[in-house]
């Protein structure tokens, strides 16, 4: 990774993508749902992305499986990959299809939460500095 | 008539007879398979529709998680963006902050050449703290909270112009 990029998952879901959850509260709310990432390999951690509270926040999990407090929430959607395959998503948008078909990347749950997660895409097209796709 | 052209008769219309039978037998026959060959059409045909709706149905699904791998990708790519952004705001704050502290170092010197009544080294460092500061406003704001705990902290309240002039200094 380039030194002026977050390095990996932890790097992003620790440090620097909860500012984007103080900085734009209700656009993150916009998702309103359980968005809950299971990264393996080098980096990895599960971390919950909580868009249905008011703050919206980010919590790393050390279990397993989806904790306790989250679970039957109403819509929930669990994304599963690996450090090298996330990587390659935070580099390109274009990579997703190719780990999904390859089984690098699952995804359960409910399912319409998903195109929900686009505010993350439209947020950073707004950020001020940030190269154009 | 004889009885040989009646026994011959007979023996025709036996013939006939059993021609017709057997025509009988065929038509039956090829009504049946006819039937055969109909139900076999559809069944083919359902078959077919069936195997239509479900290729229609898998070409539906694919398309449809071809999109969400695709919008995952997006959204992780947005929130690396988005990383990016706060990292590189972290690090303008901490430069400024860095400049703040070197800016309050120069206020305090003024504060001793003002006691001193050294009116050169006081112009020196006024030229010094109007540089730091265009060099601050370059990269952001300035604190200015802050900036007003450090200069009420070295007793600086009697340059409270000299803190506005500062602000809007061109360098």
């Amino acid at each position: 990774m380039p030194a002026n990029m977050p390095q990996g998952p932890s790097d992003i879901f620790d440090h620097l993508l909860p500012l984007g959850f103080q900085a734009y509260p209700d656009r993150v709310r916009e998702v309103n749902a359980i968005i809950v990432f299971k990264i393996t390999g080098d980096d990895g951690g599960m971390w919950v992305l909580n868009c249905e509270t008011s703050p919206p926040k980010i919590e790393k999990s050390m279990l397993d499986s989806i904790p306790e407090a989250y679970e039957g929430a109403k819509s929930t959607v669990k994304i599963e990959t690996d450090s090298d395959s996330f990587k390659r998503m935070m580099l390109s948008p274009d990579e997703g299809m190719e780990l999904f078909y390859t089984g690098k990347l699952l995804i359960t749950g409910e399912l319409e939460v998903i195109s929900r997660m686009k505010v993350f895409f439209d947020l950073s097209r707004s950020e001020p500095g940030i190269a154009k796709i | 008539m004889a009885d040989t052209e009646l026994d011959e008769l007979k023996a025709q219309l036996r013939q006939t007879q059993k021609q017709l039978s057997d025509a009988k037998g065929r038509i039956a026959a090829v009504e049946l398979h006819s039937r055969e060959i109909e139900r076999d059409a559809k069944i083919a045909t359902t078959q077919a529709e069936t195997l239509k709706a479900e290729t229609e149905a898998a070409l539906g699904v694919a398309a449809e998680q071809m999109k969400m791998a695709h919008t995952i990708s997006c959204a992780v790519y947005g929130m690396n963006q988005l990383s990016r952004s706060f990292m590189a705001r972290k690090i303008t704050s901490a430069r400024i902050a860095f400049r703040e502290n070197e800016l309050v170092d120069v206020l305090a010197a003024m504060c001793v050449a003002t006691d001193k009544n050294d009116l050169t080294q006081l112009k020196v460092l006024a030229d010094q703290a109007k540089n730091k500061v265009a060099v601050i406003k370059a990269d952001g704001e300035m604190n200015r909270t802050k900036f007003h705990e450090h200069f009420i902290a070295l007793g600086f309240t009697k340059f409270e112009e000299t803190y506005e002039s500062l602000l809007t200094a061109k360098g």
